[in-house]
């Protein structure tokens, strides 16, 4: 008898620490960094799944889409998280809170010499946040950020 | 002792008397033949009664003694049914084990309700279905993204929200920096 009970105890302790864990898992959000232009070379493999979007205004005034840069980042609820973005440009990213399956989130851009550029929104898996317009070597930059908890399932 | 009773004199043929008495009796039976006569009757009485007990002593057999005492024993050894069993376990772990098996069970229930409703409050759950390379989700919410509000530091901008093919918004700020 004392046995089963051990047993049983063993067995609610590990589903409660494996729900509370769930509950505190992180987030992984991606950025990517692409640069927009009328290079007439279209749209990178890689960014087939906006094809769609970057038919449409304001990217519709370009015709070149390159991924210049792919990163993942890890955020925890409520502290910013610095990363590199490419031409002297540098960005931070706070997840403010998960809700119903979105990410609320603060995504700052900031130009080497210049103000931050600051902005709040909400993205869901499969729906990225887009920052664009800077300018870049041969364009726009287009910044966008896609997050999903870490323990789901992604495919791109 | 001037009299000899018959009770008195069961007792001397039985050897139950004190020797004091027994001589007293003795010297009554040598005074009286009456005595003497009643003492040889229930004397000879006593002897028919002992070869009657040896007779049947004798007729008595153990045939199948044997037998009966291993068939009881046995009869005790056997179990009785599965279900008798279980039944009456169930029914003193029930009796005597409150402290243990109530809080288990409310745990239990209570995990068990959790999990059940875990599903309809949790934030979404992930597919693996391929939509052209765009993640699908079993959420109840949309796939969006909006903007709600953006400081353009020194620069100016606006922002949009783009329809998708999947029913879908996407939000966009868009930045205007001069050349």
């Amino acid at each position: 008898m004392k046995g089963k009970i051990v047993t049983a105890v063993f067995t609610l302790v590990l589903l409660v620490g494996s729900i509370t864990a769930d509950a505190n898992s992180a987030t992984r959000c991606k950025v990517l960094s692409i640069e927009a232009s009328n290079s007439k070379s279209g749209l990178d493999s890689k960014l087939s799944q906006y094809r769609t979007i970057f038919k449409k205004a304001p990217f519709s005034q370009y015709d070149s889409f390159v991924l210049k840069d792919s990163q993942y980042i890890e955020l925890d609820i409520q502290a910013p998280t610095p990363f590199v973005l490419p031409d002297t440009i540098e960005g931070s990213l706070l997840l403010k809170q998960r809700k119903k399956g979105q990410f609320q989130l603060t995504l700052t851009i900031t130009r080497k010499g210049q103000k931050p550029i600051s902005i709040d929104g909400f993205a869901t898996p499969g729906a990225p946040l887009f920052a664009a317009g800077l300018k870049s070597p041969n364009g726009v930059w287009i910044f966008g950020v896609t997050c999903e908890r870490d323990n789901d399932i992604v495919k791109y | 002792m001037r009299k000899l009773t018959p009770d008195l004199l069961e007792r001397y043929i039985d050897g139950d008397l004190k020797p004091k008495k027994a001589r007293q009796v003795e010297r009554l039976l040598s005074e009286s033949p009456d005595h003497q006569e009643a003492y040889s009757e229930l004397t000879q009485i006593g002897d028919l009664l002992r070869l009657m007990n040896e007779e049947n002593l004798a007729n008595v057999t153990f045939e199948g003694f044997k037998s009966q005492v291993e068939h009881q024993i046995l009869s005790e050894d056997k179990l009785p049914p599965l279900v008798s069993r279980i039944g009456v376990w169930l029914t003193e772990f029930l009796d005597h084990r409150r402290v243990v098996w109530i809080p288990t069970v409310a745990t239990i229930t209570a995990l068990t309700l959790a999990l059940v409703l875990l599903p309809f409050f949790s934030i979404h759950t992930a597919s693996e279905t391929p939509n052209n390379g765009i993640q699908l989700y079993s959420s109840p919410s949309p796939l969006i993204s909006r903007i709600d509000s953006v400081d353009f530091g020194d620069l100016t901008g606006t922002h949009y929200t783009i329809k998708d093919n999947q029913g879908g918004t996407v939000g966009v700020v868009w930045i205007n920096e001069s050349p």
